[in-house]
């Protein structure tokens, strides 16, 4: 059976998350590291943008900054999310691994967080183009990119939710309709806490996502730490490309 | 959600942003969307993007080069 990597859980900043995650998707281009899932969680919480998002129209920054929460602009398209709560995986591999369709390799990825929710009771199923939903409310958004053949997809399991907060940084233009915002918001999303009845650790959960992706794919994984090279590269992106003022406002 | 800040002369395109919740493969592919735009007829666009998407091998997920060309017509 085929073996890929399992790095050992992260807990950081937003920037150098985005920059670790870029870092292994190089490192794999390179042929230094074989395919890898990782899981990873926000210290301190973040919004972070997508790709193409106009910054100011997306988040409250000067709220955001009064709130210790930081804000990152993602290598990935899609919009923008509070991460707080939740655990966050991402998966560097080999297109050839997955599908060439972008539709049906968000599908199969996807199909690895579903699997595991599965073993707590939880019936998820996938919404096109790139969520995972329970009895129609969001519990995991998902994101990728492509470079030279290889896949990184990263997304959020959200492990409880504060729709509130949530709110305070992201932009909505008028009170009303923040107010009708939470309120349809709270209808839209849930979590793991409030699906599985019962509280969930985050190696509970890290576990079964994990079986998850073993069962979906046909492999095993080993646990491992970043390389050395995957350090360096994620240090300097982190501090040349995702902390600066010129990535995070480009658009 | 599109946010379009555009710079119109007459008919003809003079700059163009395009920014949202979209995805676009490759990323970096945007600019070239965006260059493809300057100069171009306002009832061209939808075939400026086609003809590029289809040239470069770009994949947009999210909206349609009509969706974008229906919009700017209403400006």
């Amino acid at each position: 059976m085929r073996e890929w990597r399992l790095v050992k859980r992260i807990e950081t900043n937003g920037a150098m998350q985005m920059a670790i995650d870029e870092a292994i998707l190089i490192a794999r281009v390179r042929g230094l590291v074989p395919n890898t899932l990782r899981f990873f969680t926000w210290k301190p919480a973040c919004v972070t943008i997508g790709f193409f998002q106009n910054i100011e129209q997306e988040v409250d920054v000067e709220k955001a900054k009064a709130m210790g929460i930081d804000v990152v602009r993602r290598y990935t398209g899609g919009g923008a999310v509070f991460h707080d709560k939740e655990l966050t995986y991402s998966i560097v591999l080999d297109e050839r691994n997955v599908s060439f369709d972008i539709i049906e390799s968000y599908r199969k990825i996807c199909g690895c967080i579903i699997q595991g929710l599965r073993s707590f009771g939880i019936s998820a199923e996938f919404t096109p183009i790139n969520d995972i939903v329970v009895n129609g409310r969001k519990i995991s958004g998902n994101a990728q990119t492509r470079k030279e053949g290889f896949v990184l997809q990263h997304g959020t399991i959200l492990m409880d939710v504060d729709i509130k907060k949530m709110f305070s940084v992201l932009k909505v233009s008028d009170e009303k309709i923040r107010d009708k915002m939470v309120k349809s918001a709270e209808e839209r999303v849930t979590s793991i806490k409030r699906e599985a009845r019962k509280e969930i650790s985050l190696e509970e959960l890290e576990r079964e996502l994990k079986k998850g992706f073993e069962k979906v794919f046909g492999v095993k994984f080993k646990e491992d730490e970043l390389t050395k090279e995957e350090l360096e590269i994620a240090e300097k992106l982190c501090k040349e490309k995702y902390s600066t003022k010129e990535w995070c406002f480009w658009r | 959600m599109l946010r379009i800040d555009v710079e119109i002369e007459g008919n003809v395109i003079k700059d163009i942003r395009i920014a949202g919740d979209f995805f676009i493969h490759p990323e970096e592919a945007i600019l070239l969307i965006e260059n493809s735009l300057k100069g171009i007829e306002k009832n061209r666009v939808a075939e400026t993007i086609n003809h590029l998407l289809k040239e470069k091998s770009i994949k947009i997920i999210g909206f349609e080069p009509r969706d974008l060309e229906e919009v700017i017509a209403r400006i």
